[in-house]
């Protein structure tokens, strides 16, 4: 099942990245954007797990340099989001080899892709409307988020070492 | 920790990109990510309470002989998303069948069971850790435990198959035994005979030696048969652990004490073992089958020692053992052991040396070659002189190829010996 969805996610966000580009008419994005989602398959395919966390990145880097380029924003939100679930279900597929039965593996399966579509979805539609609600901030506002982005990162890395021991 | 770390940094990457570019599209870019960040520390586990069983199908077996280890782990806190469990396998041990971690979603109340099968050369093996890891369903907050949960398993040492062996110490105990007493009375063998007295039976008397002396009459007397106290010395030195490809000379050496000392307790002798090697191990002498298991126990424990002080046999600790008691040592014998063993025998204990032959084991090893020939001709020469001048000062000597069954070799030596009392004064070929 797990396998089944992330092939799914794969071509969801190599298509939707590479639609976005076609769009624009960046045709040499779109194919990137194909060949990228290809190495990825590849890589699954040959048991290659390791490749994830780099195409993950990389994935991630086609969609913000799809925005610079004009291409359209729900389609590069969607290649985010599918990337996201794509990594994710690989890393899932991985662990469920050492549940230790089959029904163990599927109720894993099951609460795991539950609560991955949740936040996919959640997350999608969080992000289409921040991509058509329009809120002006103020330069001082802007200054003082940029500071609590960086705060919160270091804090929540501290947090996250202090409790993962 | 690896996977929080990559999502928050491209997380934070698009947000500060979008608060720099003033640009809403990159923010909307992070979202997905600070979602599924937030959703993972948001629901992540509490430290999990686990109660741990772990059950071994035994926990003394012989080598190689498959266990079967089950864990069971209950929640005995909140709800587990995910548990994975690992049982940390002591080193040394190989895993044959099942897998020694496993992982789970498991409820409060649940239980995750491991089950997996493993078997070892001889050996002690120890238990102490289990790890459990809890993690969100999405498995990216994760928090550890490390369990303490000890449980040892003791791999003994296969024993040969030995018929039973005569020995003739100078002391023997009071109860009845194997042992010849050197004192006349009850027994089986012939010892002596002596002037008739009253009580005797009738069917002792010696009609022969009656008949020569017309007005006495004459009793056969019969060789007491006791037991005898018995020390087991085991040479576990490194230089006596011998290695051809994964075969051990001590290994070996180990067998054959495992075997002698079940051959001489099992005849009702109190029998004592010292390992010299690392240190010296020293099992206090005893009899039965709790000593058996007790010697059992040490021989599985033994590790060839690397010590300079216990490199040569000159700190044997001979007061261990009972005066004119039975020492049996076994070793391979190296030129420098042999006063150390003649001085043993001088001091009155019956000594009785098994010898894995060293170089019977180490020949295969090396290539054929002319020096070879002369190298091995060489060592037997030594060999057979030092074998000789213990058999000259009293000491029965079992020189033993281990690729021979260790009963033939001890049977051949011993039961030409017996005839001697004890005393080796055979000649043997120096080549």
């Amino acid at each position: 099942m797990s396998i089944v969805a992330f092939w799914g996610s794969l071509i969801l966000t190599s298509g939707a990245l590479a639609l976005g580009y076609a769009f624009s008419q960046d045709w040499p994005m779109a194919a990137l954007a194909l060949l990228a989602g290809g190495g990825w398959a590849l890589a699954q395919r040959r048991g290659q797990a390791q490749i994830a966390a780099p195409m993950l990145v990389g994935h991630i880097a086609l969609a913000a340099l799809g925005r610079w380029f004009g291409a359209n924003g729900a389609l590069m939100l969607l290649g985010v989001t599918g990337a996201l679930a794509a990594w994710d279900l690989q890393r899932l597929c991985e662990r469920l080899a050492y549940a230790p039965s089959a029904q163990a593996a599927r109720d894993l399966e099951r609460v795991h892709l539950a609560r991955l579509g949740l936040v996919s979805a959640l997350g999608y539609l969080a992000g289409l409307a921040a991509l058509i609600i329009q809120v002006r901030l103020h330069l001082a506002l802007l200054l003082l988020l940029g500071l609590f982005a960086i705060s919160g990162l270091s804090y929540g890395v501290r947090y996250i070492r202090r409790a993962g021991g | 920790m690896r996977h929080f770390l990559l999502l928050a940094l491209l997380a934070y990457g698009l947000l500060l990109l979008g608060l720099a570019a003033v640009s809403r599209e990159w923010l909307a870019l992070a979202l997905p990510l600070v979602l599924y960040l937030t959703a993972s520390l948001a629901l992540g586990p509490e430290s999990p309470r686990l109660h741990i069983m772990r059950t071994l199908s035994a926990h003394r077996v012989a080598q190689d002989t498959p266990v079967t280890v089950r864990v069971s782990v209950t929640n005995q806190g909140a709800p587990l998303e995910e548990l994975w469990v690992e049982d940390l396998l002591p080193e040394g041990l190989e895993l044959r069948d099942g897998q020694n971690h496993a992982l789970g979603a498991v409820p409060t109340g649940g239980v995750l069971e491991l089950c997996y099968t493993v078997s070892g050369a001889r050996g002690e093996y120890a238990w102490n850790e289990l790890r459990a890891t809890a993690s969100d369903a999405l498995g990216l907050f994760r928090r550890r435990r490390a369990i303490s949960l000890h449980d040892r398993l003791l791999v003994l040492p296969g024993g040969f198959p030995l018929h039973r062996l005569s020995i003739r110490p100078q002391r023997t105990h009071g109860f009845a035994g194997p042992a010849p007493a050197r004192l006349g009375g009850p027994g089986v063998e012939f010892y002596g005979v002596r002037e008739y007295q009253p009580g005797d039976p009738l069917r002792w008397i010696n009609w022969r030696a009656s008949a020569r002396h017309p007005r006495a009459l004459f009793t056969s007397e019969f060789e007491q048969e006791r037991i005898a106290d018995v020390g087991l010395i085991l040479d576990a030195r490194k230089r006596s652990a011998l290695h051809v490809g994964d075969q051990s000379l001590l290994e070996h050496a180990i067998r054959a004490a495992a075997s002698l000392s079940e051959s001489f307790l099992q005849d009702g002798n109190r029998v004592g073992l010292l390992i010299y090697g690392w240190f010296l191990d020293w099992t206090f002498p005893g009899y039965g089958k709790e000593q058996s298991e007790r010697i059992l126990r040490a021989l599985a424990r033994t590790r060839a020692g690397d010590s300079i002080v216990f490199e040569t046999l000159d700190y044997l600790p001979v007061r261990f053992f009972p005066p004119r008691s039975q020492i049996v040592i076994v070793s391979p014998l190296f030129g420098d052991d042999v006063p150390t063993l003649i001085r043993l025998r001088a001091r009155g204990y019956s000594v009785l040396l098994v010898s894995p032959d060293p170089i019977a084991f180490e020949i295969s090893s090396i290539p054929a070659s002319a020096e070879k020939v002369l190298a091995v001709r060489i060592a037997r020469l030594e060999r057979v002189l030092h074998i000789r001048a213990l058999r000259r000062a009293g000491i029965q000597v079992v020189d033993w190829a281990v690729d021979k069954p260790l009963d033939q070799a001890m049977h051949s030596a011993l039961g030409r010996l017996s005839h001697l009392h004890g005393v080796a004064l055979q000649q043997e070929p120096l080549t």
